[in-house]
């Protein structure tokens, strides 16, 4: 009856930001940034790949409530870089990635499609 | 209360029988007599979400 | 290295930590889907399985308008079984959410976001009729449900004849005098709001092992000793080879981790026998489709949609501008105290 609907679960509610930034007050290079409406998916790639980075001191996420549809990104960087550098970064390499990994695919499939299969 | 308790509808348990029946009518087909009668689905058009 | 555009300018450094994950198809059929994947790690994997599973769109019966429904189901069962049927989602992905949809309100007439289906069946014989996923009308053929689209393909196969088997996903069973007239709007949608939109039926990875057997210790086994050892692995991995009487590896992705091996070995008082690792880096997939969508497709969905979240979360350019000139401040500041 009073359920929330489904669909407020990946829909970013009129007059929010999907990402916002909070800096740290204490530690310099060090922020945090919240994502709407993301969840595991999105919070462990990020956090893995932020951990490739080696100017990346420390990089998390959680999850602060099941029902609180929010990730909550946290990093701490050298002064050689910034905790905006590096998650722009992350993004962008993993984005590189899937854009890799999507050609590598498109090419196995068409070759299982025409069934000349080969190995690597 | 109603001035004139209008016939109601109903479907037969047992052979599917169509059935009117006023107050005070005796709950029994006409055709097979069986005892269990249905009440009829609305006309009307009803909307559901399929979940 | 202290300039005030070291923060905000984002991605532009020029180094990179990508990685080139590595690709082999096993099995590919339409609904069934075995591949390796190599050179990248757990989180990456995990996300593709996850977005498989409830985030590639599909399309399924939304909304049930019943007009006469004597059938022995009430209303709201038959509409929830409607939109447990797997439709044929190939256009999903070129659709629009309705809720997202500015040509319509949603009501079944619109080309960009919903679909209409009729059902109309009625039994007038004394032999039970049932009511399946093929008497569900729907004008455009590239939207129906799997069963229906499968078996027409393989009727065409056949030369045109019904493969007497296949009949459907029965909706009910009517008797003499029973009907059912409704109509069904199907829309676009996600596993995330409701399960009937979730392509995948089951996607599974799992790491790929390695397994070494240390041979000199293996040796000092007698053949009994060998074959119950072999024997307390509940799956298949190890075989005894029967010329040489030599241990081997029969089937190492038969291996669950459940560590029965080891734990016999040291049982037996033969620690170090058998040594096994997960190979972080690479990962076996299963993939198997509900038929919505063919389990090579939904991969690719998968990657694609993977692809816009990560979009949709990059940093907006005024959060990195209000930054930079925050960044500058402080800066001066912590400068002047200095």
């Amino acid at each position: 009856m009073n359920a929330p609907d489904r669909y407020e679960r990946f829909v970013v509610p009129e007059g929010t930001k999907k990402v916002s930034y909070e800096r740290d007050t204490k530690i310099i290079n060090a922020a945090s940034f919240t994502v709407e409406r993301e969840d595991h998916t999105i919070g462990n790639i990020v956090r893995m790949q932020l951990h490739r980075d080696p100017n990346v001191l420390f990089a998390g996420y959680k999850l602060p409530h099941p029902l609180q549809y929010k990730i909550i990104v946290r990093i701490h960087t050298t002064s050689q870089s910034s905790p905006m550098q590096a998650y722009n970064q992350a993004i962008t390499d993993l984005d590189k990635e899937l854009d890799y990994l999507k050609s590598a695919f498109e090419e196995r499939i068409s070759r299982k499609l025409r069934r000349v299969d080969m190995e690597y | 209360m109603d001035p004139q308790p209008e016939p109601v509808s109903y479907i037969c348990g047992d052979c599917g029988g169509e059935n009117t029946l006023k107050p005070g009518d005796v709950i029994q087909c006409r055709e097979c007599g069986y005892r269990i009668l249905y009440k009829k689905r609305t006309r009307r058009i009803v909307q559901y979400e399929a979940r | 290295m202290e300039g005030a555009g070291g923060g905000g300018s984002g991605g532009g450094s020029g180094v990179s930590y990508q990685r080139f994950p590595r690709v082999r198809i096993r099995e590919m059929k339409d609904e069934y889907m075995k591949f390796e994947l190599r050179d990248t790690d757990a989180s990456m994997a995990n996300a593709l399985r996850r977005v498989m599973l409830s985030e590639v769109p599909t399309i399924a019966i939304d909304l049930v308008e019943i007009e006469v429904n004597s059938s022995v189901l009430n209303d709201e069962f038959i509409a929830h079984r409607l939109g447990l049927i797997p439709l044929c989602s190939e256009r999903a992905m070129e659709m629009r959410f309705s809720r997202d949809c500015d040509a319509c309100d949603g009501d079944g007439e619109c080309p960009y976001c919903s679909i209409e289906f009729q059902l109309n069946v009625r039994c007038d014989s004394d032999q039970t009729l049932d009511v399946t996923s093929a008497d569900l009308h729907c004008h455009d053929h590239r939207f129906l449900p799997v069963d229906v689209a499968q078996r027409a393909l393989a009727a065409e196969a056949a030369g045109g004849y019904d493969a007497p088997e296949q009949r459907g996903i029965i909706i009910v069973k009517l008797r003499r005098g029973q009907e059912l007239r409704l109509r069904a709007i199907a829309r676009k949608g996600i596993g995330k709001d409701h399960a009937k939109w979730s392509p995948g039926a089951t996607v599974t990875f799992m790491y790929e092992p390695e397994i070494h057997i240390n041979e000199e210790l293996m040796e000092t086994l007698t053949h009994n000793e060998k074959l119950s050892w072999i024997e307390s692995s509940p799956t298949k991995v190890f075989d005894l080879d029967p010329k040489t009487d030599q241990v081997i590896v029969a089937d190492p992705e038969a291996y669950t981790y459940d560590e029965e091996v080891i734990k016999k070995a040291e049982a037996i008082g033969k620690p170090g026998l058998v040594e096994i690792y997960a190979r972080e880096d690479s990962f076996i997939f299963t993939v198997e489709s509900t038929g919505a969508i063919p389990a090579y497709q939904m991969v690719m969905n998968a990657i694609e949609v993977l692809k816009q979240k990560l979009d949709a979360v990059r940093l907006s350019d005024d959060i990195q501008d209000n930054d930079d000139q925050f960044g500058d401040l402080t800066r001066n500041i912590q400068g002047a105290a200095l």
